[in-house]
């Protein structure tokens, strides 16, 4: 997916305080690139990131998504541009408790008119492809952290989006299940997807094509990895 | 000390809101139940006294009377000494007027004749004068203190004219007793000697059979079996009166305890049974809600108890915490409660038929209403305090997950189904009211003026009538002793040959035949009186149902029975002379008579007897009944009336007010709907709002997903439906069981009709997925970022 993003700001205005997330941001990504963004805490790492995943508007700039204008889209026309063409892995998982690991990955594919028979084989493969077939009955309190964010990424893919979205996807995990995780988004990454992952670990960061630094909302280092 | 209060100001003003209207509702419904059934229960010795019942079988069916022969109640006095006291008293007239020798007057429920143990039976307390002598003693009579109050001063000696009879007779206020309370049969009337009765009526006073127009009551020597009494009482009727009476119509007097004698009433037991449901109900919502809502609170204050705990908190304390909120929230709802009640003074007046004030201070009913306060408290505290005592100490170290989603649904679900079962119950009670408005009463109403003319004379109001006929809007004027619309004594009627096959029916007594024309009274057979017809021509008006009287009881085949010759008692002036039979000149269609209620609809054939006199009841046939009418109409009668005021009202009015009782227990029932709805209501925001927030997560991670708002505001409409469905059928089947026993009572009824009942749950059913749609979509359509941000 290609991404195009002009003079984009993100202001958050409370009674007294008014914060500038993100500052006159320009960027640009390539369909099937895989972009680093890193920062200090606070710099509009996930601000960023929840705008690219079309999670929030920005206050003001442009935002072309495959070239199709998405900045001032209202909540219902971003979740209808969302369905199947944007996944997420967050760093704290995010997976529904209530539901089984099976249920957690159908999610998206609730919302898209396949078949049944469809649905279930995408499941399968993305369960398979994860390494965690066999805890598709669990609830993700059966799981460990390393499982549960292999469920997130199944997800995250189940629905064959054309971005996917990784907001610090090893912050909670120790380095084993860390470097795993980095291997399947490099393996997404080879097949074709364009990955946007926020990142605090250097070494996460070298897995990708350009590393973007943020540094109070603004880029300030765009770099290209050779 | 009261941060638990102000940290969840908004659900604990809630939960305040919601107790407060329950037990407002609930305490009053309560407090009106206990005034029913504790009815007469003050007396002393109340188990010893008893009210002498008469029963006969009449062609074979077996009948009950209240009211006995005069002579019953002094003759088993005097011969029986099983019996301490026994009395009897006679209604002389009510709603009556009372006038003193200094001008002033004073309206009285009822003037009675009463003999001299009358109080004694009754067991009165007596504040001035001796009953014993007061009522031995013609035109002396005995007063309520109440009345001796509002009177002021010295009263004994004092003389009391009665307005409708005239300023010519005088009686002399010889005592006063202490009023009796609000919830007595006995009425706190001015009780005159019973020698004082040759100047009002026939004096059948010592008659041991007929002249049944005595309530007799008897106070038994301690330790004797009424049964036994009873017995002995017809065994002496029987050395006294003639075989045949007992032989042929098995007439009995018996002993029927005058404890339960108002609340075992067929009537006063289904409205018991009504109120004392509504009240359950209600009161069980509002308990129910407080707790939905303490269980919202769970996360918050779940956490709080266990950070407690870590600090040493027993779960003792923590019983003892949670009860005394529990305490606090429920004393200062019934304080809003009853402030709540007392500002609805005069609402509770209308639909209950006493004030707050007067419920709440009858007899002991704070113990019962002080056990329902306890009752709740343990149902609204010990559920919380043993949650909550319950509460891990781990909880301080990690976010609160609680799942109390079935806890909540099932207590959502006894309120949906309170709430179901009320509305249709209020519907029912609607369709009923509706359909007795428009029942055919037999007679026209719609244009119908009507005044009862004492005390004015009777040449006053024959004036008063010539000058209404004169009125270009007045199409013509009738006079007559009953309204026929009423319940009126009967007297018994027979056919030649067949004196001994007595049937009751109703006297109508005399009527001016204008009054059928008037009244647009329809003509079966027959024809009305000749214009000159009066009294002393033996000619009558029957209605329709003598046609199946003559018929069942005395063999007559014809259908047409004009021409037909009857006897009837209570028309033989002259006791010398034998009874003379009466021609039936006229058949007129039924008209309906007292409420619509089995026990108040009187189902008698009736008869009606002419006459060219002024009677009591005077109607007016407008042309077109407006007020302007009405008004001008009253101006001729205040023009021509010297004494007070005698009013002109519609006739609707009064055929209205027999439409009262149904249309009172209507409004009660929606007031305690309208409560339950909104406990209901406020318990489901509540629901939902809780819900959001345990789901908040779950929401987002949807959103983020691709699902829709709709899609999530369909989940929790899914989820409450689950709930709601079943519970509606259910409150909605409930309905139609205690509708079934309230519709028993009427003599017409509507059908219980399943499709309004569903059209109704329907209703409400989409109230409540208005409520969550409203209380869900604001959720689903924000931006989910906030609620993983606060993860």
């Amino acid at each position: 997916m290609n991404i195009q993003i002009e003079k984009l700001e993100k202001v958050f205005r409370s009674d007294t305080v008014q914060t500038v997330a993100l500052n006159n941001v320009s960027l640009s990504i390539e369909d099937g690139e895989f972009v680093a963004i890193m920062g200090p805490s606070g710099c509009g790492k996930s601000t960023l990131l929840n705008i690219l995943g079309l999670l929030d508007n920005p206050t003001s700039g442009s935002y072309k998504l495959d070239g199709k204008e998405v900045a001032c889209l209202k909540e219902s026309g971003r979740t209808d541009y969302r369905k199947g063409r944007i996944g997420f892995i967050f760093q704290s998982f995010n997976l529904i408790d209530t539901m089984t690991v099976r249920e957690n990955v159908m999610l998206p594919l609730n919302n898209l008119p396949l078949t049944r028979e469809e649905k279930n084989k995408r499941v399968d493969e993305a369960l398979n492809r994860m390494g965690i077939a066999h805890r598709a009955k669990h609830y993700p309190s059966q799981l460990s952290g390393g499982q549960q964010q292999r469920a997130a990424i199944a997800r995250a893919i189940v629905g064959r989006p054309g971005l996917i979205l990784a907001d610090e996807p090893t912050g909670n995990l120790d380095s084993k299940n860390g470097a795993e995780v980095m291997q399947l988004l490099s393996e997404l990454h080879k097949e074709g997807a364009t990955i946007v992952m926020v990142t605090h670990s250097h070494r996460d960061a070298t897995v990708a094509d350009r590393i973007i630094n943020l540094y109070d909302g603004q880029i300030v280092d765009n770099l290209q990895m050779i | 000390m009261f941060k638990f209060f102000t940290s969840d100001l908004r659900r604990n003003i809630i939960k305040i809101l919601c107790l407060s209207l329950g037990l407002s509702v609930g305490f009053l419904l309560v407090a009106k139940i206990y005034f029913e059934q504790s009815y007469d229960s003050f007396f002393p010795n109340i188990d010893r006294i008893y009210r002498i019942t008469e029963s006969v079988v009449q062609n074979g069916e077996y009948k009950e009377y209240p009211q006995t022969p005069g002579g019953i109640a002094p003759e088993m006095q005097r011969n029986l000494s099983q019996i301490e006291a026994a009395t009897r008293t006679t209604v002389l007239t009510s709603d009556a007027k009372v006038k003193l020798d200094d001008g002033r007057s004073f309206y009285v429920p009822y003037v009675l004749l009463a003999d001299t143990c009358f109080f004694d039976v009754l067991q009165t307390d007596i504040v001035e004068g001796d009953p014993h002598d007061v009522l031995a003693v013609e035109d002396q009579v005995m007063i309520p203190r109440s009345l001796a109050s509002k009177i002021g001063g010295d009263v004994i000696g004092q003389h009391l004219s009665i307005i409708e009879w005239g300023d010519d007779y005088k009686a002399i206020i010889g005592g006063v007793y202490e009023d009796y309370p609000l919830n007595s049969s006995i009425s706190n009337g001015i009780y005159m000697s019973m020698p004082s009765i040759g100047k009002f009526m026939y004096d059948g006073s010592e008659f041991l059979i007929g002249n049944d127009r005595y309530r007799s009551y008897a106070l038994l020597v301690e330790g004797f079996d009424p049964l036994d009494v009873s017995s002995m009482m017809v065994e002496h009727l029987k050395t006294k009166v003639e075989e045949d009476a007992f032989t042929v119509h098995d007439f009995k007097v018996w002993l029927r305890p005058f404890a339960n004698l108002y609340s075992s009433q067929e009537g006063v037991r289904n409205m018991s049974w009504m109120l004392g449901f509504l009240a359950l109900i209600i009161l069980l919502c509002a308990g129910l809600n407080y707790l939905l809502i303490v269980i919202g609170q769970l996360s918050a204050r779940g956490k709080e108890m266990a950070i407690r705990k870590c600090y040493g908190t027993g779960k003792k304390t923590i019983f003892k915490i949670m009860m005394m909120e529990s305490l606090f929230f429920l004393v200062l709802s019934l304080i809003f409660a009853i402030l709540l009640a007392f500002s609805f003074s005069d609402t509770c007046k209308e639909l209950l038929g006493y004030t707050p004030k007067e419920l709440f201070s009858t007899g002991k009913v704070w113990i019962v209403e002080g056990s329902v306060s306890v009752l709740l408290l343990i149902f609204t505290g010990v559920i919380p305090s043993v949650i909550y005592s319950k509460t891990p100490v781990s909880l301080a170290f990690r976010p609160a997950v609680y799942s109390r989603k079935i806890w909540k649904l099932a207590l959502l679900a006894v309120q949906f189904f309170a709430t179901g079962t009320v509305i249709c119950l209020l519907v029912l009670v609607w369709r009923q009211y509706s359909m007795v408005g428009n029942l055919n009463m037999g007679l026209e109403y719609e244009n119908i003026g009507v005044f009862y003319r004492y005390p004015m004379s009777s040449e006053r109001t024959s004036t008063v009538m010539k000058e209404l006929k004169k009125l270009p809007f007045v199409m013509d004027v009738a006079s007559s002793d009953n309204d026929p619309t009423d319940v009126w004594n009967g007297n018994n009627i027979w056919t030649e040959g067949n004196a001994d096959d007595n049937v009751n029916v109703t006297d109508q007594e005399f009527v001016n035949p204008e009054l059928f024309d008037v009244l647009g009274i329809n003509f079966l057979q027959g024809s009305n009186f000749n214009n000159n017809a009066d009294s002393t021509i033996n000619e009558i008006i029957v209605d329709e149902r003598m046609i199946e009287v003559l018929h069942k009881y005395f063999g007559e085949t014809d259908e047409d029975i004009i021409g037909k010759n009857i006897y009837i008692t209570g028309h033989n002036w002259n006791e010398d002379e034998p009874l003379h039979a009466y021609t039936i000149v006229g058949v007129i269609g039924n008209i309906r008579r007292g409420g619509f209620e089995s026990g108040s609809t009187d189902t008698r054939a009736e008869v009606f007897f002419p006459s060219r006199k002024v009677r009591g009841n005077v109607f007016i046939r407008f042309t077109e009944l407006t007020p302007e009418n009405l008004s001008a109409a009253q101006k001729v009668l205040n023009s021509i009336n010297d004494g007070d005021e005698i009013l002109i009202t519609p006739y609707k009015m009064r055929i209205d007010a027999k439409r009262n009782l149904i249309k009172k227990f209507g409004i009660s029932v929606m007031v305690v709907g309208i409560a339950i709805l909104l406990i209901a209501l406020i318990g489901l925001i509540g629901y939902v709002g809780d819900e959001v927030n345990r789901r908040a997560k779950e929401i987002a991670i949807r959103k983020v997903n691709g699902t829709d708002a709709w899609k999530i505001v369909r989940l929790f409409c899914v989820d409450v439906l689950k709930v709601a469905l079943p519970s509606l059928i259910f409150g909605g089947a409930a309905a139609m069981i205690i509708g079934q026993r309230w519709l028993s009572q009427f003599t017409d009824r509507v059908s219980l009709s399943p499709l309004s009942m569903i059209a109704c749950l329907l209703i409400l059913l989409l109230l409540i997925m208005a409520v969550v749609i409203t209380n869900t979509l604001r959720v689903a359509r924000s931006n989910p970022i906030d609620h993983l941000r606060s993860e």
